[in-house]
């Protein structure tokens, strides 16, 4: 489970963006995450299992590891059906 | 997780987008490419030019105190474009080569996507622009006429 290459993430005003080097950015249909989705983006992108991110964003935020986990695997299979994450 | 975002924001990332080679997309606003697109109807995909810009090109740049423009050049010169909406009768002022953003390569109306290369759009673009004059004098006919209604 890795984010596809190509795919970045670009912080616009207070929101964060998820772009296709080279591919298409498409207006309508963009990707954007919230502080904790970024959160959750650079831990994946760091490399980090669903679990270890799990761990780093209890660190950051005050919420429980299942809870955290549950967050995880969620956006995780979200940027799957989005074709961001393989 | 989606939202909307201006377009204003948006510009430091669609410009690393095209200079990575890749497209932007997205829906216009306003009405001065009419009758070609519709304001909030019809998209439109942009890329950096990898060719010399030509007549009728429709092209995406932006303006001090205007904002971004997508307009179809009536004239390359040797320093710039000169553009208009295809809603306008006037041209604009020169446009410097450097300052052209992105050309438009492929539209969508009526949901389908169609390439500025087709025939229809070649067809469209060249009588468009070279009846102008036509619509310039008709719309001043009927400026006059209403001026005249109004006394």
């Amino acid at each position: 489970m890795k984010i596809k290459d190509g795919f970045v993430l670009r912080q616009v005003a207070s929101s964060y963006v998820v772009m296709n080097i080279g591919g298409e950015l498409s207006f309508n249909k963009m990707i954007t995450l919230n502080e904790s989705g970024a959160l959750i983006w650079n831990a994946l992108a760091d490399g980090l299992s669903a679990e270890e991110a799990a761990k780093r964003i209890t660190s950051e935020y005050e919420v429980s590891y299942e809870v955290a986990l549950n967050d995880v695997n969620s956006f995780i299979e979200k940027m799957k059906e989005a074709g961001v994450i393989e | 997780m989606n939202k909307p975002i201006s377009l204003d924001d948006i510009f430091p990332i669609i410009s690393e987008q095209l200079v990575s080679g890749g497209t932007a997309s997205f829906t216009i606003h306003g009405t001065s490419m009419l009758p070609f697109l519709k304001d909030r109807k019809d998209k439109v995909w942009i890329t950096k030019p990898n060719r010399k810009l030509k007549k009728y090109d429709i092209i995406f740049y932006r303006l001090d105190g205007v904002g971004f423009i997508l307009h179809r050049i009536v004239k390359v010169t040797r320093d710039g474009v000169i553009c208009r909406g295809d809603n306008h009768t006037d041209n604009e002022p020169l446009l410097k080569f450097d300052d052209v953003i992105a050309i438009v390569t492929d539209y969508e109306r009526n949901g389908k996507k169609r390439s500025v290369d087709s025939v229809f759009q070649i067809l469209y673009s060249r009588f468009w622009v070279n009846t102008m004059i036509f619509r310039k004098v008709k719309r001043k006919i009927e400026s006059m006429f209403k001026n005249r209604k109004g006394k």
